[in-house]
């Protein structure tokens, strides 16, 4: 069976050489060409801007690029309370062509706090401050980097040299460019932002989506949905029930996970690459909020596609109210959308501040049987209502989470039974004989769950009606559930201790 | 061609042994010596098994060498190959010596797999004194403590503990800390799909099974953060189950748990939250003028 091997062996090697070569070849293109550019992540646009009216759409879509960029370029705008991070440069020696390696001296600007890893600056904005490329018209009258002309395009810590190149972007636009010269100074901008998206876009972004609107590939599979930032809302704070989060919450959520859910501990991230994340996913936050609070105003116009077609209906000009839009887009709305990010950006400050975060007035309560029984009186009482979703055991089977709800905002009641969260998504009161804390188990923890509320949540804040007496009760009350005698031991079913010696290897 | 062909087949082992002894030198190697005292009897036993291969490859691969040429050299005649077929003596030889090298090689390790797979051989005072509760889940690891105050006198006290949380019991995640020094035991359970406990520089590799609470002994020999993974695929966030054990000294470990301890139980008023658990990126808002300093 080999003799045609033996008689021609010259034309079997002469054949899988060719194999070989093709193969190797090919492997080889593969190679040097990798798999391409990988594409750009492109924001998505919000499903209330897609309600309005074309015109309308497209007036918050290129003010979104304007005033936030694209999500590896963002723009630094001055007015959010956002650490893009910042350095100021000056080049130490004169260089041949433009995209040369120049050694330079960088200065973090003393606003800018975010930890980061400084040499990572590969990718942030730059703008020439003096010199032969500098640029006068760099900013506008808001603070807005508008000529996003150049950006890092790597940067060396050891020996402090740095390449500048054209943003890709307006690449070849530029006409002759001026080698850098010893003394022209220039600003690295958005570093932190940058670092921030480039961590996102790896950890967080097949859950939480390029917007931040939860929509990520990996985020549908699961019955708890991922956080949608872009109400600006986040479910465990340390803030009152109208502030928004603060830095040191989003720290913590990423580093401890939540759990009973899909978020996972990031605990081996460093200071460096979570205040970063944080502050990207805070400025997507605000995009994101900017954007929904533009097309409301749009709609209090009655600009959505519906309300035209309706006003066309009731025998209004389609010309007429188009020219009424472009007025309200060229005269009102850059006013509109200016007040908007003070808004926004006001509540993210005000969210830092010392008296936004909830501190118990007293220490809590001994926790003896007096107290968890006072707390288990409040638990049923007509004041707290606690067993109205909780259950009269604690197990989030109250009487509300068979009811049907009234619709936010309106007068009209669900057709399906139970609770929802402010993104539409059933929700389930805790079971609190589970163990499981969501937003932690410090005592501290579920004191602020009951006197700020759980945002964005049917649980509604106590702080007001509550006296810090009575939440401490409760607090020892609901903490004592999981180890009360009978049910809601937190025991894993079917578990069984294993009698036999460790099996399996790995 | 029947020479290029021997020296081909000849040449493959002796690159493959080369680079074998070259590779330690260029720190391409096993991941650095075990630190913990199973893990070095572990890695004597893997020494052992590679010094047995290495000389059973190297023999076989100088015997093939010799073949080859042989055949190559007494082929070059008009002769032709003498086809044999049956050694009874050669068969029983390579039968009965590899057969023995098992053997001996089964035996031999009893005493390491039975120390640390045979949860009656672990000394008594470590089976009673449980350091932790790991619990794996997609994809992070929970752990619970039992209170330093916690003492065990039986078994069954400890199969208690892990059927049912007490309350004051100590929670962290992702980071496990364990005291140096003594052999410790902690038991392994997951919350949902299969995951493995592995540590590789202890050589401390264990799955987790769904329902079964598995108990694992070793010692660290010396402080400090060890790499802790999960080494079975448990679904797309696997590469997320990145962790750290941190091996510290009896007093440092203890002052860790009491650290703990008043971290979980702060009322943000008495002063037990001292220790702040998660240093946060201050920055407050920016002042305004930044944009003109900037020109």
């Amino acid at each position: 069976m080999f003799s045609g091997l033996v008689s021609s062996p010259a034309r079997l090697a002469a054949v899988s050489a060719a194999k070989l070569g093709l193969l190797s070849s090919l492997v080889a293109v593969l190679a040097v060409s990798g798999c391409g550019e990988s594409p750009q992540p492109k924001f998505v646009v919000g499903e209330s801007t897609l309600k309005l009216y074309r015109p309308a759409q497209r007036a918050v879509e290129a003010e979104l690029v304007k005033d936030f960029g694209e999500p590896n370029r963002p723009v630094v705008w001055q007015k959010l309370p956002v650490d893009f991070g910042a350095f100021d440069g000056v080049v130490e020696e004169t260089a041949q062509n433009f995209s040369d390696p120049v050694k330079i001296k960088l200065t973090r600007k003393a606003d800018s706090k975010v930890p980061m890893a400084a040499e990572d600056l590969r990718g942030a904005g730059l703008i020439w401050t003096s010199g032969a490329n500098s640029d006068a018209t760099a900013w506008d009258q808001k603070g807005r980097e508008v000529h996003l002309d150049y950006e890092v395009e790597r940067y060396d810590p050891e020996t402090s040299k740095l390449a500048v190149r054209v943003t890709p972007a307006i690449a070849g636009e530029k006409g002759k460019l001026d080698p850098p010269k010893a003394g022209d100074k220039f600003t690295v901008l958005g570093p932190v932002l940058q670092q921030g998206h480039k961590l996102y876009m790896t950890h967080c972004e097949h859950c939480h989506g390029v917007s931040g609107d939860g929509k990520g590939p990996t985020g549908g599979y699961f019955d708890i949905k991922p956080r949608d930032y872009r109400l600006g809302r986040f479910k465990f704070t340390s803030t009152k029930s109208n502030d928004r989060a603060r830095r040191d919450d989003l720290v913590r959520t990423i580093r401890q996970g939540i759990p009973g859910t899909y978020m996972p501990s990031f605990l081996l991230f460093t200071d460096e690459e979570i205040g970063p994340i944080v502050e990207y996913i805070r400025w997507l936050a605000i995009r994101g909020e900017f954007e929904e609070k533009s097309d409301a105003e749009f709609a209090n116009g009655q600009y959505t596609a519906d309300d035209v077609s309706q006003r066309q209906k009731g025998g209004e000009a389609r010309e007429a109210i188009e020219t009424a839009l472009e007025n309200y887009i060229k005269s009102e709305y850059p006013g509109v959308a200016d007040d908007l990010a003070d808004r926004i950006g006001g509540s993210w400050t005000a969210a830092e501040q010392p008296d936004a975060l909830v501190t118990p007035k007293i220490a809590r309560t001994a926790d003896t049987a007096d107290s968890r029984e006072r707390g288990r009186k409040l638990f049923h009482s007509d004041t707290a209502k606690c067993a109205q979703c909780h259950g009269p055991a604690g197990k989030g089977d109250g009487p509300q989470t068979e009811d049907y709800q009234v619709i936010l905002g309106t007068n009209k009641k669900r057709t399906v039974p139970g609770l929802f969260d402010d993104w539409g998504n059933p929700i389930k009161p805790r079971d609190l004989t589970s163990g499981i804390y969501r937003g932690g188990r410090r005592p501290l923890d579920i004191y602020r769950r009951i006197y700020s509320g759980i945002k964005g949540t049917p649980m509604p804040p106590f702080g007001t009606a509550l006296k810090d007496e009575e939440i401490w009760d409760i607090v020892n009350y609901a903490m004592s559930l999981p180890y009360g005698s009978g049910s809601g031991v937190p025991e894993v079913n079917q578990s069984k201790i294993a009698s036999a010696s460790p099996v399996g290897g790995g | 061609m029947k020479r290029f062909w021997a020296s081909v087949f000849i040449l493959w082992p002796i690159v493959a042994v080369a680079s074998g002894v070259i590779s330690p030198t260029m720190h391409w190697w096993f991941p650095g010596a075990a630190q913990s005292p199973i893990g070095q009897r572990i890695d004597d036993l893997f020494y052992m098994i590679l010094i047995i291969v290495t000389v059973v490859f190297i023999g076989t691969q100088i015997a093939m060498g010799y073949v080859l040429l042989r055949g190559a050299r007494d082929t070059d005649g008009p002769g032709r190959a003498l086809f044999t077929h049956g050694s009874h003596a050669l068969e029983v030889i390579w039968t009965v010596v590899p057969s023995g090298v098992l053997l001996f090689i089964a035996f031999y390790q009893l005493d390491t797999w039975a120390a640390y797979r045979v949860k009656e051989n672990y000394p008594m005072s470590s089976r009673l004194a449980p350091i932790a509760e790991v619990t794996a889940r997609q994809f992070e690891w929970r752990i619970r403590y039992p209170n330093p105050t916690r003492k065990f006198q039986t078994l069954p006290e400890v199969d208690a503990w892990l059927r049912k949380p007490e309350p004051d019991d100590l929670y962290a995640v992702n980071e496990l800390h364990v005291p140096t020094g003594k052999p410790i035991v902690i038991h392994l359970r997951t919350s949902d799909v299969q995951h493995a406990f592995f540590v590789p520089i202890l050589r401390i590799k264990q799955d987790a099974v769904p329902g079964l609470v598995i108990p694992i002994i070793f010692e660290v020999l010396k402080p400090g953060p060890y790499e802790w993974v999960c080494a079975e695929l448990c679904g797309w966030g696997h590469y997320k189950m990145k962790a750290r054990v941190q091996a510290d000294p009896k007093d440092d470990f203890e002052a860790y748990l009491k650290g703990l301890e008043r971290e979980q139980f702060d009322d943000g008023v008495s002063g037990h939250g001292a220790k702040k658990a998660t240093p946060t990126a201050a920055g407050e808002q920016k002042p305004e003028g930044v944009a003109q300093a900037a020109k």
